[in-house]
C-alpha cells in the first residue's frame, strides 16, 4: 500500500467529519487513531472548527505535512455515524485501500431525500407548536410557516448569505407570518406559533458541540462555537423583536 | 391530558428535527432520539413539584444526556446524535419569545426577568451536559485503564 494514498483518503475522512459536524476532539482522536492503525510516528493533530493539520514521519522516514480546510459546515448525522464506523474499522485494520476508497466514495455521493427535509421543517413546527399550547389553527398556520422556511433557507443557502443575516431574515419571516395571521383573526395564540416555528432555527448543534469541545480541553474551538451559538440566538430574537415592533400599530 | 399532548407533540417535534439533520437511514437513531427528547419532557413534567424552573430543566437535561450517552455506548454512534434531538423540547424557545416581547413593549421589568430566566434555563441545560459528559469520561478512562501519567 502507498503511503500517501492512504494519507489522502485519512485527509478525506477528517475533512468530512469537520464537515458534518463533529465535536474537535473526535476528528483530532480519529485521526490519530487511524494514523497509528497504520503505523506511521510521530502524530500530531491540530483542529479547529474549520480546518485542521496532520502531521507525522512515513515509514521511510521522511516528514509529511498537510492541512485541510472546511468551510461550509452543516450537520449531517447520518453520515457522522457511518464515518464513525468507518475510523473505528480503519483503526482495527479492518479494511483495505480500495474498500476504504469506496465507503468514502459512498458517503460523498449519497444522494439527499429533499422531500424528507421539507416534511421535518413542516411537521416539527406544526408539532412544536402544539407542544407550545397551540390548537388546530396555530398548527395549520405553523405548517405553513415551515414550509416557508424551507424554501427561503434554502434560497438563502444558494445565495450564500451568511448565517447571521440568515437567521435574522428567517425569524423576520416567521414572525411577519403569524402576526400577519393574527390580525386577520385566523389564530387567537401568536405566541404559541412564534416559539414553535423559531425552535427551526435554534443552534442545537452549536451549543451541544461547544460544549463537548470544552469539555475535551479545546477552549478555542469551543468558545468560537459558543460565539456562534449565542450570535444565533441573539439574531432570533433581533428578527422576532423587529417585526413585531414594525407590525406592532398594524 | 394536556400533558398528554404535549408529550406526543414533542415526540413527533423531535422526530420532524431528525429529517431536518439529515437522518434517513437510520431512523432507529430517530427514533430513540425523539424517545429520549419526550422523557427529557415527561421528567420536566414529573418535577413540576421543585417549582423551580432551573433546577427541573437540569434535572431533566441530566436524563436526556445520561441516556443519550448509554444508547451511544450501546450502538457506537456519537452520543451528539441523541443529546442534538433530545434537547429540544427543554429549549427556552418561549423565554427568547416572551424576552422579545417584552423588550418591544417597554415593559423593562419584565423584560430583564425572562432574559435572565431564559439565560438561567440555557446554563443549566449546558451544565446538565458537561456533567453528564464529562462523568462518561471518567467511567471511560476508569474502565480502560487509561490514567493520566502525572509524571
Amino acid at each position: 500500500m502507498n503511503d500517501l494514498d492512504i494519507l489522502q483518503q485519512i485527509n478525506k475522512i477528517g475533512q468530512l467529519l469537520l464537515k458534518h459536524g463533529a465535536e474537535i476532539y473526535r476528528v483530532e482522536e480519529s485521526l490519530k487513531r487511524m494514523c497509528e492503525g497504520f503505523g506511521f510516528t510521530d502524530i500530531e493533530v491540530f483542529a479547529i472548527p474549520t480546518y485542521f493539520t496532520l502531521s507525522l514521519t512515513l515509514h521511510d522516514g521522511t516528514p509529511y505535512q498537510s492541512s485541510k480546510r472546511s468551510r461550509s459546515n452543516r450537520t449531517h448525522l447520518d453520515h457522522l455515524y457511518e464515518l464513525n464506523c468507518l475510523v473505528r474499522q480503519i483503526s482495527n485494520q479492518e479494511l483495505s485501500l480500495e474498500e476504504i476508497k469506496n465507503k468514502i466514495q459512498n458517503i460523498e455521493t449519497q444522494k439527499l431525500n429533499y422531500h424528507l427535509i421539507l416534511i421535518g421543517y413542516i411537521v416539527s413546527a406544526a408539532m412544536f407548536c402544539v407542544f407550545f399550547g397551540g390548537h388546530i389553527n396555530e398548527m395549520i398556520v405553523s405548517a405553513f410557516i415551515g414550509f416557508i422556511l424551507y424554501y427561503f433557507i434554502y434560497l438563502l443557502e444558494k445565495l450564500d448569505v451568511n448565517g447571521i443575516v440568515r437567521t435574522i431574515l428567517s425569524s423576520m419571516v416567521l414572525a411577519s407570518i403569524a402576526i400577519i395571521a393574527q390580525k386577520m383573526n385566523i389564530i387567537t395564540n401568536q405566541q404559541s406559533v412564534i416559539t414553535g416555528t423559531l425552535m427551526i432555527l435554534v443552534p442545537g448543534i452549536a451549543i451541544t458541540n461547544s460544549l463537548r469541545d470544552i469539555i475535551g480541553g479545546d477552549f478555542v474551538s469551543g468558545l468560537s462555537r459558543m460565539i456562534e451559538a449565542i450570535l444565533i440566538a441573539a439574531s432570533i430574537a433581533i428578527g422576532v423583536g423587529i417585526m413585531m415592533m414594525v407590525l406592532q400599530g398594524v | 391530558m394536556e400533558s398528554l399532548i404535549q408529550c406526543l407533540a414533542a415526540f413527533i417535534g423531535c422526530f420532524g428535527f431528525t429529517f431536518i439533520f439529515r437522518i434517513q437511514k437510520n431512523i432507529r437513531f430517530s427514533i430513540i432520539g425523539s424517545l429520549i427528547g419526550t422523557l427529557g419532557w415527561f421528567v420536566y413534567l414529573i418535577t413540576a413539584s421543585l417549582n423551580n424552573i432551573f433546577l427541573q430543566s437540569f434535572i431533566a437535561m441530566l436524563c436526556v444526556s445520561l441516556l443519550a450517552e448509554c444508547f451511544a455506548r450501546l450502538y457506537k454512534a456519537p452520543a451528539t446524535i441523541f443529546i442534538v434531538i433530545g434537547c429540544f423540547p427543554l429549549v427556552p424557545g418561549s423565554g427568547i419569545y416572551y424576552t422579545m416581547l417584552y423588550a418591544v413593549q417597554g415593559m423593562n421589568d419584565l423584560f430583564m426577568e425572562s432574559f435572565l430566566s431564559t439565560l438561567g434555563i440555557s446554563l443549566s441545560l449546558a451544565l446538565a451536559i458537561l456533567i453528564s459528559s464529562t462523568a462518561f469520561q471518567i467511567y471511560k478512562r476508569i474502565k480502560t485503564n487509561q490514567y493520566i501519567d502525572m509524571g
